[in-house]
């Protein structure tokens, strides 16, 4: 047998730094708080926006009451979205595309159960070329039959290749069975909800959420005065449609399930478990997200660490806290090693009862606690990164300071007070179990 | 324009600042100069394992996570063909403890039998998740081999099978550890709100000391030239016909890269592509298409690739793609087009340069191309290239002798 060579030979007297002390460090408690602003436009449309200064690019996000809950039919929200940039009746979706890539431009849509967002990244230089377009897209959208062809044909391929992922299957079967499958949050397209899109439902939900108006804009980047400028009377010729829905806090209570669907030619297992909760409207939702973050939120978390650091069953576990208008969302998800499906599911029901019957120590609290300030300064750096975090200031009609205040709220929970809402909210007797793979 | 200042230190190690005072927060990123290429045929993924084991704890900080999190930091790696690369972020008042840490895993990684059998298992999953558990995510590990011979990408980096991943030992890794992982074989770029003397004086105190490796100048490998066309057909049990055709494409340090990655955009990058228009939209061809360079420092590839539509037969729809690339060939590019995909370029590269964390990455990436100073000549480089520079050499690239062909049929 070879003798182990290892791999160093260092005299340690004569290195000069000490390694062995830790470093200190400080607990963030003040995030500086970035600037935003806002100009209201002629048509009453809130123009908000944040300057980089000269980086040369701008990013326009252009917000819409045009998500899944405006839809009347299936599918309808986001086949609109997926087509914005299909035709006009004065340019085809071909002078589109070239037109914007022309200018550099990248013009993104995209649809939420909430609302709907289309996205310009252009060089600053270039913004002002790309604007016809946008109003063209806005005003005069012709959704051709030949493009609504083509969207139905690659959307069903789409969805033929999905349904060989089992990520995607326990996806599906569990907010359609949380949420259920007609509601926002629950609603996944079918191939036969693909075939029964007509154009004239398009071009209706188009004229009533799109042509309708602009709920609100957010400018990030090279926001210079002449941009502002040219901004202001661009968009200030369009509609504005008024937010109607306030966020709140309606119809909890799912009924728990347990779904398994057998998969035998695959060599993993998708799971996911959790179910509909509280959002930002409750005063408990931080201490919530706090108590995600401990349990499955971020790679020091408990799940992590027992499933993945100490017996090696997944690349990755993660719980999640998602907060919509109405509600939230609590799910925790995997994909594991099938022969381990059971010791998972079992380990994870372990690390909740835990949360629910001991206390969490000072040590592992704190570190949550700072790593969260850690995600909060991080998600603040930068005017891309900022537009999105005020998309929530606006939504829900928080103060300038949010962010910054969210800093000192997270630093009074306690153990006790952690215990307090695993209680009352990771309840295993809540929760709709999915699982989707190999049975074992 | 990304500003910085190199320096070496004593023990050879590269290091570049870049001072951003609009963020609050500070990036240490460590590129090591070891990718899958540098792996043994018979021990493939090791480069990536050995990247999960970064994270295991060193000699004086045996929790390299907790600390980190502890201070708000955050951190990850990823493996390429060429190289690996780690970074970290912190809070700017915290960024010494990202340099404790970050010494202390070149200086002394605990390598342990524990650690080793965990990631192992980990990495195992990882391979099942992305490259057995998807459908079509087998292409790679049958594509590469088919077009590479002898160049050491004929392996992808998560490695060749899981058996390669199974048997590592810890022998293995400690004399992986002693060959690569030497300060003379890393760049380490500190960027972000940090003034250079700060950047300077910490630097020298945690990373002056460690000593150099043994470490060989490697030589620049090539894969011999392709002479006919290559293809092979796979028959799966996957939803939809997929066709896969991979070019061999220049050198990312070749003067033709710039023009060739113009050429694949306007070959298939978004929904004005030549590709997109013909093939999705007009002729109902393909339900998606995407074209891009794999962009290695070594022989590159430019792939093509397509969902067939059901119904379409499968080598009609590869004739389609060939005949478009024929077009292109015989009867060129317009100016506009070639206008249009550097306009794309330049808005992509000025969107990466707002955030701290990618000019660190990139200016790593080009110094260990050698230039740093690369990282400010991109869009000149990609403006200088012309319709008749693209036109030369499409030919030439675009050729099927030039060409390997996978035919995924679903079964």
């Amino acid at each position: 047998m070879k003798k182990i060579v290892l791999p160093f030979f260092i005299d340690l007297n004569k290195m000069k730094t000490d390694r062995t002390t830790p470093i200190a460090f400080q607990t963030v408690s003040k995030v500086a708080i970035p600037k935003w602003q806002k100009l209201v436009l002629n048509n009453g449309v809130d123009l908000y926006y944040i300057n980089s200064g000269n980086s040369g690019v701008l990013k326009l996000d252009i917000v819409f009451n045009a998500g899944v809950d405006k839809q009347k039919q299936k599918s309808i929200a986001k086949a609109v979205s997926s087509m914005l940039l299909s035709g006009t009746n004065s340019r085809n979706s071909a002078q589109i595309a070239s037109g914007l890539d022309y200018w550099g431009a990248y013009l993104q849509a995209h649809c939420y159960p909430d609302d709907a967002v289309l996205t310009l990244f252009s060089l600053s230089k270039n913004t002002k070329n790309c604007l016809p377009f946008i109003s063209d897209i806005l005003t005069n959208s012709a959704f051709p039959e030949t493009e609504l062809e083509t969207y139905k044909r690659n959307a069903v391929q789409k969805l033929l290749e999905n349904e060989k992922k089992n990520r995607f299957l326990a996806r599906r079967l569990f907010y359609s069975s949380v949420f259920g499958n007609e509601s926002k949050y629950g609603s996944f397209s079918l191939s036969s909800d693909y075939i029964n899109i007509s154009r004239e439902n398009l071009l209706s939900f188009y004229k009533d959420n799109y042509f309708g108006g602009i709920k609100y804009i957010i400018a990030s980047g090279n926001t210079n005065k002449q941009t502002l400028d040219r901004l202001f009377c661009f968009f200030s010729t369009l509609h504005h449609h008024k937010t109607m829905v306030s966020p709140g806090l309606k119809g909890l209570g799912d009924k728990p399930k347990r779904l398994v669907l057998d998969k035998p030619e695959s060599n993993q297992t998708a799971i996911r478990i959790g179910y509909k909760t509280i959002n930002r409207a409750h005063v408990d939702f931080l201490g919530l997200q706090l108590l995600n973050l401990v349990l499955g939120g971020y790679f020091g978390s408990r799940l992590t660490k027992v499933i993945r650091e100490e017996k090696g069953l997944t690349y990755g576990i993660y719980s999640s806290l998602e907060s919509f208008t109405d509600c939230g969302c609590f799910s925790i998800e995997t994909e594991i090693n099938s022969a381990a499906t059971q010791i998972c599911e079992e380990e994870i029901y372990k690390e909740i009862q835990r949360l629910r019957s001991v206390l969490i120590s000072k040590e592992e609290l704190d570190r949550a606690k700072r790593y969260f300030s850690g995600l909060i300064i991080r998600s603040l750096d930068g005017p891309f990164s900022i537009s999105e975090r005020l998309k929530t200031i606006i939504d829900w009609d928080y103060s300038n300071n949010y962010y910054g205040s969210i800093l000192e709220r997270i630093a009074h929970y306690t153990s006790e007070d952690l215990m307090v809402l695993a209680v009352k909210y990771l309840n295993p007797k809540l929760f709709t179990t999915v699982i989707v793979g190999k049975k074992t | 324009m990304i500003r910085y200042t190199k320096f070496v230190l004593k023990n050879g190690l590269t290091v570049i600042h870049h001072e951003d005072n609009l963020t609050q927060l500070c990036v240490l990123n460590t590129l090591y100069n070891v990718g899958s290429k540098d792996e043994d045929p018979n021990k493939t993924g090791f480069a990536h394992l050995f990247e999960h084991l970064m994270f295991s704890g060193s000699k004086n900080v045996p929790d390299f996570d907790g600390v980190l999190q502890n201070a708000s930091g955050e951190n990850n790696a990823f493996t390429t063909n060429d190289y690996t690369n780690y970074y970290i972020t912190l809070p700017k008042n915290n960024i010494e403890l990202g340099f404790w840490l970050e010494s202390d895993r070149m200086f002394a990684l605990n390598i342990n039998k524990k650690a080793l059998s965990i990631q192992k298992k980990v990495v195992i999953e990882e391979y099942k998740e992305r490259y057995l558990n998807q459908p079509y995510g087998d292409i790679w590990l049958n594509l590469l081999p088919l077009v590479y011979k002898k160049h050491p990408y004929r392996w992808p980096t998560i490695g060749r099978s899981v058996s390669h991943i199974s048997k590592a030992t810890l022998n293995n890794v400690r004399s992986f550890y002693k060959k690569h992982y030497g300060p003379n074989n890393a760049i380490l770029v500190v960027a972000g709100n940090i003034p250079l003397e700060t950047a300077k004086r910490l630097t020298k105190k945690w990373f002056e000391e460690i000593p150099r490796i043994k470490n060989k100048d490697k030589a620049s490998l090539s894969e011999p030239k392709q002479l006919k066309p290559r293809s092979i057909t796979l028959s799966k049990n996957v939803p939809l016909d997929v066709v896969v055709k991979a070019f061999r494409f220049p050198k990312r340090l070749n003067k033709d890269y710039y023009l060739s990655d113009l050429l694949c955009d306007i070959i298939g990058s978004g929904e004005s592509s030549r590709l997109f228009n013909s093939l999705v939209k007009e002729r109902a061809i393909f339900s998606e298409v995407d074209c891009y360079l794999t962009g290695d420092i070594e022989d590159g590839l430019l792939i093509v690739e397509g969902r067939v539509i059901k119904g379409v037969d499968i080598k009609h729809a590869e004739g389609e793609i060939r005949n478009l690339l024929n077009n292109i060939v015989e009867l060129g590019i317009t100016d506009d087009e070639l206008k249009k995909v550097k306009n794309k370029t330049e808005t992509v590269i000025r969107f990466n340069n707002v955030d701290v964390l990618n000019k660190a990455m990139k200016l790593a990436y080009c110094a260990l191309l050698g230039n740093i100073e690369l990282v400010n000549l991109e869009t000149a480089n990609y403006n200088t290239v012309s319709k008749k520079d693209i036109t030369k050499k499409a030919g030439l690239l675009l050729s099927e002798k030039n060409c390997s062909t996978i035919f995924y049929r679903s079964k």
